[in-house]
């Protein structure tokens, strides 16, 4: 038995969830910057 | 008051821009390169993930045992917010670890999970870690959160040798660390590689992580106190 679909299965999730932190913590690094200046969080989604 | 803690934040994004290439020749090193093991056959690739996962893991715990022992030392915010950091990705990476030890244990063990001693301490290691960022996340006042965080942090540190001995310490399904030179030397090249290149994301996840409690802490000061 080859088991390839064993580490397709770790490599994707390994993936899937350090991409998804990494994402996030953008996301919230861009928030934070916005906070930090005075401005309301959010405001960038709109502008 | 100084916040930034010895241009980490620049070191990061060093970190991050290097691990991108150093990750793609990893993976190509260990899917395509590396020869398959002669007992588990392919599946053994998992460890180039599972591994660095590990090494990812343990970076980030032992910068946060050192930035709670430092904090509680000095009362620097500064490394607090690195330990925050360093709890944090050390809980993605502890996460990832459990996730791809369980994929390679079903073909390999024959279960997704066994109450095997590295596999339950490491389990109580994420379990006390988690809990470092639930009692920071309930606790309103900054110089609070920072002290119990760095007590549970310090606590929890305490689990990394015993998950590292206990492979040696207790008869165990986990089979305890190789030595290079039992295997393969193109599966050792592709195992570094890809531990350099998890230990370099890690850095660079820490460092983004640190700067947004800098910023955090920034944006509290400044609802608290508006005219500063």
């Amino acid at each position: 038995m080859d088991n390839g679909g064993f580490v397709m299965a770790a490599y994707v999730i390994t993936a899937a969830l350090v991409g998804v932190y990494t994402w996030r913590l953008t996301r919230r690094l861009g928030h934070a910057r916005m906070a930090a200046n005075g401005k309301p969080q959010g405001l960038e989604d709109k502008l | 008051m100084r916040t930034r803690w010895l241009g980490f934040e620049p070191l990061g994004r060093l970190a991050g821009f290097a691990a991108v290439p150093v990750l793609a020749v990893g993976l190509y090193l260990g899917l395509v390169w590396a020869p398959p093991d002669v007992m588990m056959g392919n599946v053994q690739r998992v460890m180039y993930v599972h591994v660095p996962s590990w090494i990812a893991m343990a970076l980030a715990y032992v910068t946060a045992f050192v930035c709670s022992v430092l904090y509680l030392a000095r009362r620097r915010e500064a490394v607090d917010h690195v330990a925050q950091a360093g709890v944090e990705v050390g809980v993605l990476f502890n996460t990832t670890g459990l996730i791809t030890g369980s994929i390679w244990g079903r073909p390999t063990w024959g279960v997704w999970w066994t109450w095997d001693p590295r596999l339950t301490t490491t389990a109580i290691m994420l379990i006390i870690f988690v809990g470092y960022l639930l009692v920071r996340a309930f606790l309103d006042d900054p110089d609070a959160r920072a002290r119990v965080g760095a007590l549970v942090a310090i606590m929890g540190s305490v689990t990394l040798p015993i998950v590292y001995f206990s492979v040696r310490w207790w008869r165990t399904l986990h089979q305890p660390q190789s030595s290079p030179s039992t295997v393969d030397a193109r599966m050792v090249v592709a195992l570094r590689v890809m531990m350099i290149a998890f230990t370099l994301i890690a850095i660079y996840l820490m460092s983004r992580r640190s700067e947004v409690a800098r910023l955090e802490a920034a944006a509290e000061r400044l609802q608290l106190e508006p005219g500063v």
